[in-house]
């Protein structure tokens, strides 16, 4: 076995191929679906899709539902390309096509399991109001962090005894 | 909550705290920073924990009995002091759990401004 063949077996060994749908690089862009719905509608789903750092992002409108620049989670953990619609309660699982101008796989809306395929149209198209949220989440300044105890809220709350509060439990999506 | 409340109550003695707690699986320290610009008011600090301690030490004093407290809006008056382990009963509340907390009125931002500001002038 000559040098060339050992350093061959070595790349193989340490460097394995990615599996087909992990952090396709070709998946950045502005996508478009046509998703036909129960009741006879098909709206649009657009959804921009792009790195932001090292994390994949994304973003959707309905402009049928007046639905606009709402966040999609974007999961790349396994073979397949996996986006959550939170404000639609949606999930889509797929794969990219070879060629990479097509996504394609079942969008899941829970009361309904919908082919879906999506065609990339152009470059993607973030808004600056996506954007700007996208910094806010890097920002760790934003929100303090509670003991599970919640003691830090306690000591706050008795150390403003003289002012009327407003205590909001919520969930950030 | 911003527009109905907060920049209705142009008054230093309302604080606010938002505590952003991970109920739904893309609940995260993320998306509680995401979610502090809308309540940029400088009177509401915001919190995130990363368990749902918080939320159900919260049960107790809201009478809520199928998940930790959130959706929900709890009103303190001046001098109520929280003592226990657990926080105490708000003087008034509001939430969006719709039937799962039958006895407390939906949230209403102008209902609930409103009782804010007669709070703060009853403590004047």
């Amino acid at each position: 076995m000559n040098t060339v063949q050992m350093l061959l077996i070595a790349v193989l060994v340490f460097f394995p191929r990615h599996s087909a749908g992990s952090e396709p690089s070709a998946l950045a862009g502005h996508w478009i679906a046509d998703v036909p719905l129960a009741d006879g509608k098909t709206p649009k789903l657009v959804v921009d899709l792009g790195k932001l750092g090292s994390r994949w992002v994304g973003e959707f409108d309905v402009e049928e539902f007046g639905v606009e620049n709402y966040p999609v989670h974007v999961d790349l953990s396994d073979s397949k390309v996996r986006l959550h619609f939170s404000a639609a309660d949606g999930d889509f699982a797929g794969e990219l096509s070879p060629g990479g101008d097509r996504l394609t796989g079942m969008l899941d809306l829970s009361e309904q399991k919908i082919a879906v395929e999506f065609q990339r149209v152009g470059a993607v198209e973030f808004s600056e109001s996506f954007l700007q949220l996208e910094a806010a989440a890097d920002d760790p300044s934003k929100v303090q962090r509670l003991s599970a105890n919640g003691a830090e809220l306690r000591k706050r709350f008795n150390a403003d005894r003289d002012k009327v509060r407003l205590v909001m439990l919520l969930s950030p999506t | 909550m911003q527009q109905q409340v907060l920049e209705t109550i142009d008054s230093k003695k309302l604080v606010a705290y938002a505590v952003w707690e991970p109920i739904l699986r893309t609940d995260d320290e993320r998306s509680s920073r995401k979610a502090t610009t809308c309540m940029p008011d400088k009177r509401v600090r915001h919190y995130w924990v990363d368990t749902q301690e918080v939320g159900k030490s919260f049960q107790p004093a809201i009478n809520l009995t199928t998940e930790p407290a959130w959706d929900v809006y709890l009103v303190y008056p001046p001098g109520q002091q929280w003592k226990e382990s657990t926080p105490p009963p708000p003087e008034f509340l509001m939430h969006q759990l719709g039937e799962r907390l039958p006895e407390a009125p939906a949230l209403d931002g102008e209902a609930l401004a409103k009782h804010l500001q007669q709070v703060i002038q009853s403590a004047q």
